[in-house]
């Protein structure tokens, strides 16, 4: 029986090809990705046109920020959406509801579009708990998830104090490994 | 009568022709003209009545991705691109048909369908691809298969950095299997859950050599049938309630142990219709189970990554999520009494569910691991190839597998009562245990019947009261993957230029990439092959892969593709200059057809081979006719007037573009 020879061989290789549309980033590559991180409450959308593509752009009044960004409100597009009557269908493009808080990892292109780190990856809701702490979490996932290179991705469930995020970014982006 | 008959019967079998107005297979970007029952599913696709010859036509920026993988040219990335179209193209029950329409100047418009591909720098990290459909709200259109929405346009959005975005080098696997399951998002595919192409990176089992699946091929024969299509194929339909009410989005599957899964999603009030299950001359045995959509993996926004269906209030209509998987009728552990007989030209109905509310959210989303025994090393692949008669061990990883870890933890546990079988007789799972730590993995031997039968099978994973069946989460084969170990520069017995290639486990039907065009295959053993090399320019360096018809490939033993240099050209003037191309006459009228003449230098042009496309829909090639390597013709007819385009012609590897300009200025003699 070969199973108990290749035991070994297979945990050293053992690596998901990559995805047909998304790689998983851990919160560390969310951190060190990104090019703003802002905790901010959404606004009323609009939708506009880049070139071909239909962005719903969503106005995001920061309340703080993380990395980078300066200023109080940001664009961020989200790809899809409907422009009088054309409508463009992106299967997993994040929906932000005004009034909302969110923590948010967002990149901008070379081009200047500000869009949220992989698709939905980078959208964290911030709400308080029973005791008054802002709580950042992010939607249901599985207990382990690996990232593109086959190792595991242990805070893919993340729920976490903003303070506690906030140390978490400000660890990782002066260096540290954030844990 | 045994109890299969009974079931048999108790599913009234209509007579009734497929594709009936209420329901159809796989998923679609889904639209409903009421916020009431009767649910109607209205479609976007493409109307191939706007277009010349069920032909959709597709174009790619002219603006190339800024970085490559090492290795990797332009050219190579069109060439898998239009390898990826040709998946499509070899549907034989579907009647579209995509075709390669040149390059496009960045922004080019066009008033006719069509397909965009652009490498955008607008792509984050975290993000390999995606595809947008552009549909034009309550623009319905009737035809006699059914009430739909047309597609105008969509665009399949590639990151112009390839390496940082980490797709793969253009040869891969997975950069292929991307290009395959884009292409189908903008045909007007969604994601499904049967482990075809169309699934999501989790429980796809789609390679290269074998990239479409049952539902994909069902998918798509039904989004645009060929003649006769739905006469071959059988159809279920019924509805899945809980507590008397119906739900919506729950994922009804259709599978044998023999077969592929075929899937489809409930309509809100619960209903669904399957159509376009494979179901031979005299019928097929399958058993039909329903599951809850997965919880959204990290990265999706929805379960699955499903864009909704909306109504005509504009309400997006989520799933249902909270019950039990049950097969029909009414059991986790099907067995034989349980098959339902699918007859061609058949919908049987009345294939319902009661399902129970969920106290747990069971185990979902798994992915499968086998080794792969080559020469002496091993590798990790998916789809988890084993070999009949041997017992192999798989690893495999999803919610619910293994107890939470903790930090009181030092080794992961396997969930208690879990176990792991395969469907039908074709293999037995043995040893469940956690994977080596730290690995997040359970591991458990897979015994294969020499009786087994090659392709896909299928895994059912158990708890008390949970189920959760991976369709085609190992597949059978006969033997290892191919493995190509050199190749060499030599003439076949006529004297003509050919490469020789040593490698093993070559097939009767191997089939060899020079990145993504076929070579033609002179002789085959199976340690050798001897293949005509497809047209390439002098001195291009081409990646070499084998793909058998097992669904395994060379890439599977050894990642990096082998390469092969073409012979260099024979004279420094023409390697300076490269090839080039003089078009007249230079001005043609829209509204009107002209036949224009192409004269090549240093082209290879050849009679069924090369394709000429200007870049845009809205000049359509109608016909390409050689006359000699380096001269011909080729008749249009523009649509409208157009301020720029760009002409490309391709013969194999060799990718010639330039930009036309006022050479052809297409005049709308209508103003």
């Amino acid at each position: 029986m070969r199973s108990l020879i290749l035991s070994a061989v297979i945990a050293a290789c053992l690596a998901p090809l990559p995805g047909s549309t998304l790689q998983q980033l851990s919160l560390n590559d969310l951190i060190l990705k990104s090019t703003t991180i802002v905790y901010g409450t959404a606004q009323p959308s609009y939708t506009a046109f880049r070139g071909s593509m239909i962005y719903t752009h969503y106005q995001v009044q920061v309340i703080k920020s993380y990395k980078t960004s300066l200023v109080r409100f940001l664009d961020v597009a989200v790809p899809g959406g409907a422009v009088n009557g054309a409508r463009q269908s992106v299967a997993g493009a994040p929906v932000l509801t005004a009034g909302q808080n969110y923590l948010l990892f967002l990149w901008t292109s070379p081009g200047g579009l500000t869009q949220v780190i992989g698709l939905s990856q980078g959208v964290f809701n911030v709400n308080t708990n029973s005791v008054g702490q802002l709580i950042v979490s992010r939607g249901a996932t599985t207990e382990t998830m690996l990232n593109a290179s086959g190792q595991v991705v242990t805070d893919s469930n993340i729920q976490m104090t903003l303070e506690q995020m906030a140390s978490r970014i400000q660890n990782v982006l002066a260096g540290g490994s954030g844990q | 009568m045994n109890a299969r008959w009974l079931v048999r019967l108790g599913a009234l079998i209509a007579s009734s022709f497929l594709l009936t107005s209420t329901g159809s297979a796989y998923y679609y970007y889904t639209y409903f003209a009421s916020t009431a029952p009767p649910y109607n599913p209205i479609v976007a696709r493409f109307d191939l009545t706007a277009v010349n010859n069920n032909t959709v036509p597709f174009f790619i920026s002219g603006a190339a991705p800024s970085t490559m993988y090492p290795g990797d040219t332009f050219q190579s990335v069109i060439s898998q691109i239009q390898a990826a179209a040709n998946a499509w193209n070899g549907v034989s029950t579907s009647s579209l048909r995509l075709a390669f329409g040149g390059l496009y100047p960045t922004g080019t418009t066009q008033s006719a369908p069509g397909i965009q591909i652009e490498f955008s720098d607008d792509i984050p990290p975290g993000l390999l691809a995606y595809s947008s459909p552009t549909t034009f709200d309550y623009n319905l259109v009737t035809a006699p298969n059914g009430t739909f929405i047309p597609v105008t346009l969509s665009v399949m959005h590639l990151p112009s950095n390839l390496v940082a975005q980490g797709n793969g080098a253009s040869y891969s696997e997975e950069f292929f299997i991307t290009l395959v399951h884009e292409f189908g998002h903008t045909l007007g595919l969604q994601h499904t859950l049967a482990s075809s192409v169309m699934s999501t990176i989790t429980t796809t089992a789609a390679t290269k050599a074998s990239p479409l699946g049952a539902d994909d091929i069902a998918g798509i024969s039904l989004l645009y049938p060929a003649a006769n299509y739905l006469s071959t194929v059988g159809s279920i339909s019924g509805q899945v309630t809980m507590n008397g009410v119906g739900l919506n989005l729950a994922s009804v599957v259709v599978i044998s142990p023999s077969n592929q899964a075929v899937a489809t999603l409930t309509n809100p009030d619960g209903r669904y219709q399957i159509n376009g299950i494979p179901a031979g001359v005299d019928g097929i045995d399958y058993y039909v189970y329903v599951h809850p959509l997965p919880a959204p993996l990290q990265g999706e926004g929805t379960p699955d990554n499903i864009f909704y269906p909306h109504n005509s209030a504009g309400v997006f209509l989520a799933p249902d999520t909270n019950f039990v998987t049950q097969f029909y009728p009414n059991t986790q552990s099907p067995g034989p009494s349980n098959l339902i007989l699918v007859q061609p030209g058949v919908v049987t109905q009345n294939i319902n569910f009661a399902v129970s509310p969920s106290n747990s959210p069971g185990i979902s989303s798994v992915r499968t691991y086998a080794s792969i025994t080559g020469t002496n090393n091993y590798i990790a692949s998916s789809g988890a190839p084993l070999i009949a008669a041997e017992t192999t061990t798989i690893a495999a990883y999803g919610a619910g597998l293994l107890q939470p870890y903790n930090s009181s933890s030092t080794s992961y546990s396997v969930t208690p009562s879990l176990s792991v079988n395969v469907m039908g007789s074709a293999a037995q799972a043995s040893n469940l245990r956690p994977f080596l730590p730290p690995y997040p993995y359970i591991a458990v031997d897979i015994s294969v019947s020499s009786f087994a039968g090659i392709g896909p099978k299928h895994l059912m994973f158990s708890t008390p009261g949970n189920l959760y069946v991976l369709p085609g989460g190992i597949s059978v084969v006969d033997q290892p993957p191919p493995v190509i170990s050199a190749l060499a520069p030599t003439t076949d017995s006529n004297g003509n230029p050919a490469v020789f290639i040593a490698g093993l486990q070559f097939m009767p039907n191997t089939q060899v990439l020079f990145d993504g065009v076929p070579a033609v295959v002179e002789t085959q053993t199976t340690n050798s092959l001897l293949v005509t090399p497809p047209p390439a320019p002098p001195g291009y360096t081409a990646s070499i892969t084998a793909l058998n018809p097992d669904g395994q490939s060379s890439l599977f033993y050894k990642p990096t593709a082998p390469t092969f240099t073409y012979a260099a050209p024979a004279s420094s003037a023409v390697s300076a200059a490269g090839p080039s191309l003089v078009v007249s006459p230079s001005m043609i009228p829209a509204g009107g057809s002209l036949t224009l003449t192409v004269q090549g230098s240093g082209t290879n042009f050849t009679q069924g081979v090369t394709t000429v496309g200007f870049g845009t829909s809205d000049v359509l090639v109608t016909q390409v006719n050689v006359t000699s390597p380096t001269q011909l013709t080729v008749n249009v007819t523009p649509n409208v007037t157009i301020s720029s385009a760009n002409i490309t012609i391709t013969t194999g590897l060799e990718v010639i573009s330039q930009a036309v300009g006022s050479q052809i200025t297409a005049t709308d003699t209508q103003q």
